[in-house]
């Protein structure tokens, strides 16, 4: 687009002023008196919007939670950059990496504890990419996940009906 | 899926408010993973938003509001609420928030008050926030069978106290978050976990001692670990736990002391 947009708390409120009564030449880029990074005024076009975002409804978009840099240097590497993360699912994600054979390294660090993101790197033998690892990963765990959560409704189910018996038994 | 595990799970302890189980046929990374969901990564509700109306206690309005959101609120099993910032309404509203309301004054109080009580503080309590959501509402600790009837001991977490005069009014928005955020929003008090001990008795080597042998072998262990058949007289594992450090716990560690010294 090459220039910045308003928010979107703002793009709602501008978008509700829509059809404009101002003629077309305040409306133009060109006419604009100021322009700052972040808006345009005094006001911006139409098309300075994505349609979602001329919504009244529009929620502000979901940001970017997971990047994949390939290493410049090793090949079949690179790191996996996960946002919002920390060591629940680092330490999670490297030890269900490190069980698959096709993986040759896999490591996970937080690179700084006020940054709340975390780096996952992996390296694999050239029979997959690092991408085919982590969604092998990612998919055995959330399986393992979902049997885990059966298994432990199922136990408590039953726990809790043992209980009953003993109580209506005495 | 070629490192497909699973686990399995059983369970040691249940209560109400409370649950011990082994999980077994997984990574330790697995285990780890649910302490800290749960500790950190379970969405609850706690107050977010304070507005004081009146506040002539000694506590300052802020000390006060921090003290609000520490209390843990309770809601009906299967509520549910949105994240606040995910909600269309443009401020709170019912989908994504409760609003709490307190309203204490030391004279409304101490007025119903026996004679030799009446210059004493008045206590404001958690019991003393009134919410507008019937399914969510602050903690109690008497049992659930006890919460609404005449019979509870429970006062409720104390907030403040009042002096003479003094007068706490003020709203209070609770909001749905996880403990990530701040640590108001964790629905534990305890989540942890230990690695099980594996104990395994040397068949062959036991049938070689004799029965005396087998005694003073289930005798001799400090933490009592070992117990023997009475019928057939084979030893087996009786508290496994018991071989841990902190199980056997104090008592032994003077009893081992006190040999020493003398």
């Amino acid at each position: 687009m090459g220039r910045g947009r308003l928010g979107s708390a703002g793009a709602t409120e501008a978008a509700s002023l829509f059809p404009f009564p101002f003629s077309k030449a305040l409306l133009s880029r060109s006419s604009s008196p100021f322009e700052s990074q972040w808006c345009t005024y005094p006001f911006p076009k139409e098309s300075d919007f994505r349609k979602e975002e001329l919504s009244i409804a529009a929620a502000p978009p979901r940001p970017r939670r997971l990047a994949y840099t390939p290493d410049t240097k090793i090949p079949h590497a690179g790191t996996f950059e996960i946002i919002k993360e920390d060591h629940t699912l680092g330490n999670l994600l490297r030890m269900q990496l490190l069980a698959d054979r096709q993986v040759r390294f896999a490591g996970y660090m937080q690179p700084h504890p006020l940054e709340n993101k975390i780096h996952i790197k992996v390296q694999t033998n050239g029979d997959n990419t690092p991408v085919d690892a982590l969604s092998a990963a990612t998919e055995d765990l959330s399986q393992e996940m979902e049997g885990l959560r059966e298994v432990f409704q199922e136990q408590v189910a039953a726990a809790k009906h043992a209980a009953e018996q003993e109580q209506f038994g005495s | 899926m070629p490192n497909l595990r699973a686990p399995q799970v059983e369970i040691v302890d249940l209560r109400e408010d409370f649950v011990e189980f082994v999980l077994s046929n997984t990574d330790t990374s697995v285990a780890n993973a649910l302490r800290r969901v749960m500790i950190a990564e379970v969405p609850t509700m706690a107050i977010d938003l304070v507005t004081i109306h009146d506040n002539s206690s000694v506590l300052q309005d802020e000390f006060l509001s921090h003290r609000l959101g520490l209390i843990p609120l309770a809601a009906d099993p299967g509520v549910q609420y949105e994240y606040n910032y995910d909600c269309d309404c443009e401020d709170y509203c019912d989908k994504c928030s409760a609003v709490f309301t307190l309203d204490v004054s030391w004279d409304k109080k101490a007025l119903g008050r026996p004679e030799h009580m009446q210059d004493q503080p008045v206590h404001v309590t958690s019991a003393d926030l009134v919410s507008s959501d019937p399914r969510l509402r602050a903690v109690h600790f008497a049992p659930s069978d006890q919460t609404n009837s005449d019979i509870s001991q429970d006062a409720g977490i104390i907030i403040a106290k009042l002096a003479k005069g003094q007068r706490m009014q003020l709203t209070a928005v609770a909001k749905k978050g996880i403990a990530k955020e701040h640590a108001k929003w964790s629905p534990v008090a305890v989540a942890t976990y230990k690695f099980e001990p594996v104990i395994e008795i040397n068949e062959e080597k036991e049938a070689l001692l004799t029965p005396e042998q087998k005694a003073e072998f289930v005798e001799i262990c400090p933490a009592k670990v070992y117990g023997r058949d009475e019928k057939s007289g084979t030893i087996f594992v009786e508290h496994r736990d018991m071989c841990m450090w902190r199980r056997t716990g104090r008592y032994l560690r003077r009893r081992w002391w006190s040999r020493l010294l003398r």
